[in-house]
């Protein structure tokens, strides 16, 4: 009889359940899911290693379009590099490497026929991208925009401001 | 007796509002498990080796929550995870404006596109609130009970 009740405005009521403690039905909802996560998994065809190392996923855009620190500092200090810096124009302000040119890589399509003359499009000069370090995607993405606008010699400097920044090198603005 | 029932509809339209968000959110990221994991690892919080199992994991478990949190089954249980992952959604998102990390939040996209920033936060705390309302509001047929 009692259990009749409820059942009227079942539409709008939960009715399964329920009995249940709430912090149980919970870890129930996460048991299931983790089943279903790692069974799926097992199954399909591209699978991912359940104990991820670092190498796997930091190293993944390590390709051959990236500089190394040593890399970017030997093409700054013999002028064959052109430092483009991705990142905002309010964090470019704060602080950028030495003569490198802002342009944010949300602002690609907007700003890139008023800088185009100044970015090189030669062999001899590299465009190295940049934007905070090895975490952010500001650069990579640059990177392929500017390689579809047309230019070639277009690098990634995945160490970034802040490994730039660790070396001491040159800088205008503050390090922060 | 209206005031309830409207009440009622309030809470129903939350759930299926949280549940949609939820399954939705979690779809591209279970057909995407390795693009998900680089979206964790960028956050760097999480040590690298656990990474990949809660890329796995979690999707699913945005998937179950959102889908029972609409159909009724383990109402509660479903607001408490809910409510639980978007209290730490908002935390991960402070810390990482906090610490100028310039990353894709993972969040709907694994392609990239959202940014982590304010939008971000206030976003995820304005569902933080409409969940918490929900788990505290859905008594579940075992409080209704007690309160018929």
């Amino acid at each position: 009889m009692e259990n009749e009740k409820p059942t009227r405005r079942a539409v709008l009521r939960s009715s399964v359940g329920e009995r249940l403690a709430v912090p149980i039905q919970a870890l129930i909802i996460i048991l299931l899911a983790s089943l279903l996560g790692i069974g799926s998994n097992l199954i399909r065809k591209d699978r991912i290693p359940f104990i991820s190392h670092p190498s796997d996923v930091s190293g993944k855009e390590k390709a051959d379009n990236a500089v190394t620190l040593a890399e970017a500092k030997e093409r700054f200090d013999s002028g064959m590099g052109f430092f483009i810096d991705a990142r905002s124009a309010d964090t470019y302000r704060k602080g950028h490497i030495l003569n490198a040119l802002n342009l944010p890589e949300e602002d690609f399509e907007a700003r890139i026929a008023e800088v185009k003359d100044l970015i090189p499009d030669s062999s001899e000069f590299t465009v190295i991208v940049y934007c905070d370090g090895e975490e952010c995607e500001a650069s990579t993405k640059l990177e392929k925009k500017l390689e579809g606008y047309g230019y070639k010699n277009v690098r990634v400097f995945f160490g970034g401001w802040n490994e730039w920044v660790k070396a001491e090198y040159p800088i205008e603005g503050t390090p922060e | 007796m209206k005031r309830i029932f409207e009440h009622r509809l309030l809470i129903f339209v939350l759930r299926l509002f949280l549940g949609f968000v939820f399954i939705y959110a979690s779809w591209d990221k279970i057909l995407h498990p390795a693009q998900f994991a680089q979206a964790v690892y960028n956050y760097k919080i999480l040590p690298a080796p656990v990474i990949n199992l809660f890329a796995l994991i979690l999707p699913w478990v945005e998937l179950f929550a959102g889908l029972f949190l609409i159909l009724g089954i383990y109402t509660r249980g479903s607001a408490l995870i809910i409510t639980s992952l978007l209290f730490i959604f908002v935390v991960v998102a402070v810390i990482s404006v906090y610490r100028n990390l310039d990353i894709s939040c993972g969040c709907f996209n694994t392609a990239g596109g959202r940014k982590v920033g304010i939008q971000l936060i206030l976003e995820d705390s304005s569902l933080l609130l409409l969940s918490f309302w929900v788990l505290i509001k859905e008594k579940g047929s075992r409080g209704n009970k007690m309160s018929e």
